[in-house]
């Protein structure tokens, strides 16, 4: 079998892949089960025993406690410093969120590892760690993605505003950054997660953690947001069957242009006189 | 085969939950099930069986530790996928820091495989080698495995139409590494 670029059928790809792989070591399973015996599993939240106590003994436990977490916060605010984060990854953070501010896709790429990636929520929202976040990784280096994506920025006219940063480890940053879509007349508040291999960038995760920010610059919030697509559905039927999408995609409410047939600047206008008809 | 679809589903699913409340037994039944595949994803993808040990266990193990958190118990297998892809992620990146030369695909082939073959599979080795994880991964899922683009659609979490998409860039750079190396 010579395999030529023009002769790659789907038979040569299945039969090269078989010989790649292999069937598992039939002590895999033993291992894999012996080491999950002694592994404990993470929760959520702990388990709390039930107290029975008397209202007025309640009262005072909860007044203590009260004034000592005000004290403590008081006193550990002036004690306890963050972590800083260090010089060079802080540097880096600049530069991605300014490079996407920019629609600079060569700035961007600058500060990622060759095989960088972008993390996004899935169909849900809210996920959050690793344990909840689906199979939403897309590499900077699929073929056609970051163009279209940056795209994207462009045409929902991001602005993304950079908070605090924190270290988790050595080599990952979390930081708080509100972004705004200005043609969505949208603002948000995410967690973008930055993990490091030296001064590059191994994978952003951007994941929203305030759809609907109380201070914000920005009419609309992802609440308001689906108040727009009700009073679309309800107002304009026919206008809404073009310009929302038919079910969840990759970024939610951001409406991936792949699953759209309207523009954003039709989307644009119908939330202008959603807002207009609001007031 | 419907019926018996929705059965095993639903059987996955109070495995999944009393996985998550820490029983072993359900979690090896879970793993049982699913050994071969995954095993088999993370070999190819990695092109060693060593390191596709340690990937796979690494994978499970943290699947144990995580799944409380795990929301929404009907996407264990797109999470799991997820795991394992990251830890698949990780030993490439390790394996490039330690300069350590991949397994050649050609190794692997039996010995009735002329040369021809031998030096086809050579040349798909190394562009398939050239390929981010993603693109191996999907390209892995869609024609070692035979998933369907639908199936592989709802396991990975993603619209279908952007899995067609996916697998077209991925097919697409595994000719464009073949024609590159002509």
């Amino acid at each position: 079998m010579t395999i030529r670029s023009d002769h790659l059928t789907d038979d040569a790809i299945t039969q090269f892949l078989r010989t790649r792989s292999a069937d598992p070591d039939p002590g895999l399973l033993d291992d894999i089960v012996r080491t999950v015996g002694a592994t404990p599993q993470d929760h959520p939240w702990l388990p709390l025993r039930p107290l029975v106590l008397p209202r007025r003994t309640l009262l005072v436990v909860a007044m203590a406690l009260l004034l000592a977490s005000l004290g403590a916060v008081a006193v550990g605010s002036m004690l306890v410093q963050p972590d800083p984060v260090p010089a060079v990854q802080q540097n880096t953070i600049r530069d991605v969120v300014g490079a996407m501010n920019a629609r600079d896709l060569p700035a961007l790429r600058s500060t990622f590892a060759a095989d960088g990636n972008l993390g996004f929520p899935s169909v849900d929202a809210r996920a959050g760690s690793e344990g909840e976040v689906l199979m939403s990784d897309w590499s900077l280096e699929l073929e056609g993605f970051p163009e279209v994506w940056m795209g994207d920025l462009a045409e929902w006219g991001l602005a993304a505003e950079l908070g605090s940063c924190r270290p988790q480890s050595e080599s990952t940053v979390a930081c708080a950054v509100v972004t705004r879509w200005h043609v969505l007349q949208l603002e948000i508040g995410e967690q973008w997660t930055f993990e490091f291999d030296g001064d590059r960038v191994t994978r952003l995760e951007m994941v929203r953690v305030d759809p609907d920010p109380p201070n914000r610059v920005l009419p609309l919030g992802l609440v308001d947001l689906e108040r727009w697509e009700a009073w679309l559905r309800e107002t304009h039927p026919e206008q809404a069957e073009r310009l929302l999408p038919s079910g969840p995609d990759i970024f939610g409410h951001f409406y991936f242009r792949f699953a759209l047939d309207a523009s954003p600047e039709e989307i644009g206008a119908s939330i202008r006189e959603y807002l207009a008809n609001r007031r | 085969m419907a019926e018996r679809i929705a059965r095993v589903a639903v059987r996955d699913e109070n495995l999944v939950e009393a996985a998550a409340d820490g029983d072993v037994d359900a979690f090896e039944a879970l793993v049982a099930a699913r050994l071969n595949r995954a095993f088999r994803t993370a070999s190819a993808i990695l092109g060693s069986e060593a390191d596709a040990y340690d990937v796979v266990q690494e994978a499970f193990v943290a699947t144990w530790r995580h799944l409380p958190k795990l929301r929404d118990r009907t996407k264990f297998d797109a999470w799991l996928n997820k795991m394992i892809v990251n830890r698949c992620r990780d030993a490439l990146r390790r394996r490039r820091r330690s300069r350590e030369v991949a397994l050649d695909g050609a190794s692997h082939l039996h010995s009735e495989d002329s040369l021809d073959a031998a030096g086809g599979m050579a040349a798909l080795t190394t562009a398939f080698e050239r390929l981010s994880v993603d693109h191996r991964h999907l390209l892995v899922m869609h024609h070692l495995h035979r998933i369907p683009v639908a199936d592989l659609a709802r396991e990975l979490g993603i619209p279908e139409g952007t899995t067609k998409w996916r697998l077209h860039a991925a097919r697409s750079a595994l000719t464009r590494e073949l024609e590159a190396d002509r």
